[in-house]
């Protein structure tokens, strides 16, 4: 039912709050910090209609792509990389020596997800299979080379070559050829 | 062309940069959740002792799976008759014997420290002695590069491959 109090109060509520809008505004106090704490001018990144941690791996992923590996990723560069390729990775064994070492084999999975992209190269060594999955974006591989292209792979993810190789892991050229590109490449420098 | 520009070298990434998507915590070591021989596991024998396959029956660190590097006691299921062992010196090893080993390959992928997976065909061991060291002298096939500890020198230097 219909409440008399409970209308009243809200009738001078209003009254209250418009007699508060004519009032004179006393200024809010406003704090200046000292000198030697650094205010940014910024408070709110702009996100430019992204969410912040989308933003954040972004930018993570430019500064992480020093020698543009990124185009290896990018289908619309010419260096793309495909599921088939042969692939020679190489790897620094630690951030504080120059030494390497290197995988070849076929390109058999790549899984784009920004900073976190990861690329899985298959090789039969000694009769076994070895899978290595590498992050694109890790400070650790010193290069990515591309020995071959592969030819006749219709498939993104090329996992049944792990079942049916075939001709598939008969690298041993490929192999050679890598070593020798290296070879040259320590020879120049 | 990649790798031609100079590495990033900054200090922060010096330090070694996780690049995957699993986050270490106090708790948990980097492959807690990757570890998947167990007992009834049956891992191929890859020395010159004789013994051809194995079936896990207990993990020795105490937990329930196995990985990469960690101990395990098997019984051979199936070995073959060995006479060049024996000339060499190696105790012959024979179907049903309980044996310690040490799981040089697994079929479940390994996280290394740099966001790197890597995994194998199958699930290879090597066999130990009571001493702890390998029983056969020679290994066939490669291994992992796990096995880089203090302990395991010996074992890494008779693998003709080290990945």
């Amino acid at each position: 039912m219909f409440s008399f109090t409970r209308s009243m109060t809200r009738m001078t509520s209003l009254f209250q709050t418009r007699l508060a809008s004519t009032a004179a505004k006393v200024p809010k106090p406003t704090y200046t910090a000292p000198a030697s704490v650094l205010v940014p001018k910024q408070f709110k990144p702009q996100t430019k209609g992204q969410g912040l941690m989308e933003l954040i791996n972004k930018e993570e992923a430019q500064r992480m792509d020093t020698d543009g590996r990124s185009k290896l990723f990018n289908k619309r560069e010419p260096e793309c990389l495909r599921a088939g390729d042969v692939i020679l990775v190489e790897t620094l064994n630690a951030m504080s020596t120059e030494k390497t070492s290197t995988f070849v084999g076929v390109l058999i999975a790549m899984d784009r997800r920004g900073l976190h992209s990861n690329f899985t190269v298959r090789n039969i060594i000694l009769k076994v299979g070895v899978e290595m999955k590498y992050m694109l974006y890790s400070p650790l591989i010193k290069s990515i080379k591309v020995l071959k292209k592969g030819e006749g792979y219709r498939r993104a993810k090329l996992f049944y070559l792990r079942d049916n190789p075939g001709r598939a892991f008969r690298l041993e050229g490929l192999i050679k050829q890598g070593k020798a590109l290296n070879a040259k490449k320590t020879e120049k420098a | 062309m990649v790798g031609t520009a100079a590495i990033n070298k900054s200090p922060d990434l010096a330090k070694g940069v996780f690049a995957c998507n699993w986050i270490p915590s106090p708790t948990t070591t980097p492959n807690s959740h990757l570890k998947m021989l167990q007992l009834k596991s049956i891992l191929n024998v890859v020395d010159n002792s004789g013994a051809i396959w194995a079936e896990c029956i207990r993990v020795l660190h105490g937990g329930k799976y196995a990985r990469i590097g960690d101990e395990i006691v098997v019984v051979v299921n199936k070995a073959k008759s060995n006479a060049v062992a024996a000339a060499s010196g190696i105790p012959k090893v024979k179907k049903g014997d309980v044996r310690h080993a040490l799981v040089v390959r697994a079929r479940k992928e390994t996280l290394r420290p740099d966001g790197r997976y890597i995994r194998f065909d199958d699930n290879a061991c090597v066999l130990l002695n009571k001493q702890g060291e390998p029983l056969g002298t020679r290994v066939l096939g490669t291994v992992a590069g796990e096995l880089r500890q203090k302990r395991w020198m010996k074992l890494l230097s008779l693998a003709p491959k080290v990945i």
